[in-house]
């Protein structure tokens, strides 16, 4: 006799494989970017050894910092950002990378940008060339990445599967008992994607950057209608807000709920943080556009002013949002990648108030500098740090042991790293992020030279445990 | 002679390797059926066009046929019922430490 045992279906098994499908590049696509990112950041902590005096000189254009500013954003956050964009635009749409040849030549080009750029400000010479060439690879990324999107008009509502395609309900001999998943079509109109909606916007924002740095670049060094320190702050603003934080923010709405295993959460924050931030930052860019075209003009400080109000209730909306995702998870551990990601919202929150507070009081350096460490260092870096020791074990495990499922006993997705060393570069980032704003806010070069060794064995520490993956 | 509770423990072999629960646990499996050994499976994966979807199945087929009494396999993928964190049963999600 035939018979047929129920047992109810579940579809978390393959929450987590939206890191990688038969459609994801060649992994030595994403790997170059990733691993190079993490060798900069290594040079970058020996910046701050050595330079550590250039953080005490209120000198925007230093040829000290902008370098480091820009191996930080540019050679470290933007390369593993791309890199993991290239991995997960394919997986997203479910469609081949358009041209995977340009990713992989976007890469050569946009590390001989960086390097020219980083040189030039380094020796205060011209920093066009290098400005042009990373032109050239972000134009040339943005393409790639907007022609394998292109046939996506929407995507399948996270709320109801993390990233998975909404399954329809039909009656069938099965009666779920559990709230069922939430269609991601509504009248007809495929649901907005939350995620998606923020790295849209990142990417446009990413190119206002290139376009406002190659013109402060510019004024550094040639005579021009506009005052290039307006310029530069316009670029630092978008930069730092449109293109880091916002893809970062809206990579965190993809990737947390997948690793927390969180469903069927209201996303109303979360649309409200989008709405919020990209307001406050469209005001904040009018300010410095009216200082740029209309320099006697005066009395118009309250419109900068507003915009950090507006983008600090922005970041606030955006951690409410995150409180809703871990409060809905069903994994109760948290593991210490996540705990990055943890600390890295509560930089966000001192870098939100340290911005209005500058705006609305004093406008210190030292105060700026805090703001740059803490937004960019602590938030985004943070996040990029705890993302990748999820990502990347991930992908290894995905090329090597997926083909394998049945026929031999493959291991799991948390022996391919230490996580044992994952607590304590958790450890090592946090104080190095404490120090070195302790030694800026003290004037003390010495402390920041303390916290570029800090920084320095992290880098290392990160680059060795994930190096370690590629080895299971 | 296969059953279906052979087919089922053998199924404990394919393993979400970042939950660390076989896919019966996570209850992937809507059924079983056995005659003559031929054995047919009712499974479900995330979505049509699931990234796994032919490893999974694959590795379904690999597992049941490693069995000895198999003459067949056919794996069936269905798409209803979708699922949430709360169709996990009550007892692993104890032992995960799931909510």
């Amino acid at each position: 006799m035939i018979s047929l045992i129920h047992i109810e279906a579940t579809r978390a098994y393959y929450m987590y494989m939206q890191l990688a499908t038969d459609k994801s590049p060649k992994l030595t696509v994403p790997y170059r970017y990733l691993f190079t990112g993490m060798v900069i950041l290594i040079v970058l902590s020996l910046g701050i050894i050595v330079k550590a005096g250039a953080f005490t000189l209120h000198y925007y254009s230093s040829p000290v910092l902008l370098p480091l500013t820009h191996l930080l954003t540019l050679g470290w956050i933007t390369m593993t950002i791309m890199g993991a964009m290239f991995q997960l635009v394919p997986v997203i749409t479910e469609r081949n990378l358009f041209n995977e040849t340009i990713a992989r030549v976007v890469y050569y080009i946009y590390l001989a940008g960086v390097a020219w750029l980083v040189y030039a400000f380094a020796t205060n010479t011209p920093a066009e060339p290098g400005a042009g060439i990373i032109s050239i690879a972000v134009i040339l990324f943005l393409l790639d990445a907007a022609l394998t999107i292109h046939p996506v008009r929407g995507r399948n509502d996270p709320a109801a599967g993390n990233g998975l395609k909404s399954t329809p309900v039909s009656s069938g001999n099965n009666s779920p008992s559990g709230p069922q998943s939430i269609p991601n079509r509504v009248n007809g109109l495929k649901k907005p994607d939350l995620a998606v909606s923020y790295v849209g916007v990142a990417l446009f924002f990413l190119f206002f950057t290139i376009l406002s740095g190659s013109f402060a670049a510019f004024g550094l060094h040639h005579e021009i209608a506009y005052n290039p320190l307006t310029l530069l702050f316009l670029h630092i603003a978008v930069a730092g807000i449109g293109w880091v934080s916002f893809i970062v923010i809206g990579f965190s709405f993809r990737l947390v709920p997948m690793f927390v295993l969180s469903h069927g959460y209201d996303e109303s924050f979360g649309w409200t943080s989008l709405v919020m931030l990209v307001s406050g930052l469209v005001f904040l860019i009018l300010y410095f556009l009216l200082h740029l075209f209309v320099p006697q003009i005066s009395g118009i400080h309250w419109i900068a002013l507003a915009g950090g109000i507006i983008m600090l209730i922005g970041i606030v909306s955006y951690l409410l949002q995150m409180r809703v995702i871990y409060k809905q998870r069903t994994r109760r551990k948290i593991e210490p990648a996540l705990w990055f990601s943890i600390c890295a919202m509560g930089y966000l929150l001192i870098a939100g108030i340290t911005g209005v507070w500058m705006l609305a009081f004093s406008h210190s350096f030292r105060m700026e500098i805090v703001y740059v460490v803490t937004g960019l260092f602590g938030f985004a870096g943070m996040y990029i740090i705890g993302m990748m020791h999820k990502i990347v074990p991930f992908l290894q495990w995905y090329n090597k042991y997926s083909s394998k499922i049945g026929l031999e006993k493959v291991p799991m997705t948390k022996d391919m790293i230490s996580e044992k060393l994952t607590w304590v570069q958790l450890f090592v980032f946090n104080a190095g992020i404490i120090i070195i704003v302790a030694g800026v806010m003290a004037n003390a070069p010495a402390i920041i030279v303390v916290s570029g060794i800090v920084f320095l064995t992290g880098s290392i520490l990160f680059l060795w445990n994930i190096a370690n993956v590629l080895r299971k | 002679m296969v059953t279906q509770q052979d087919v089922l423990k053998a199924l404990e072999a394919v393993i979400d390797p970042e939950l660390g629960l076989n896919i019966v646990e996570l209850g992937l499996i809507y059924g079983v059926q056995v005659e003559s050994g031929e054995v047919s499976v009712k499974m479900t994966l995330s979505a049509r066009g699931c990234p796994l979807h032919t490893s999974i199945t694959n590795g379904v087929e690999n597992v049941i046929k490693r069995m000895d009494g198999v003459n067949g396999v056919k794996v069936e993928v269905v798409w209803d019922p979708p699922w949430t964190p709360d169709r996990i049963a009550p007892e692993t999600k104890k032992r995960m430490g799931f909510r």
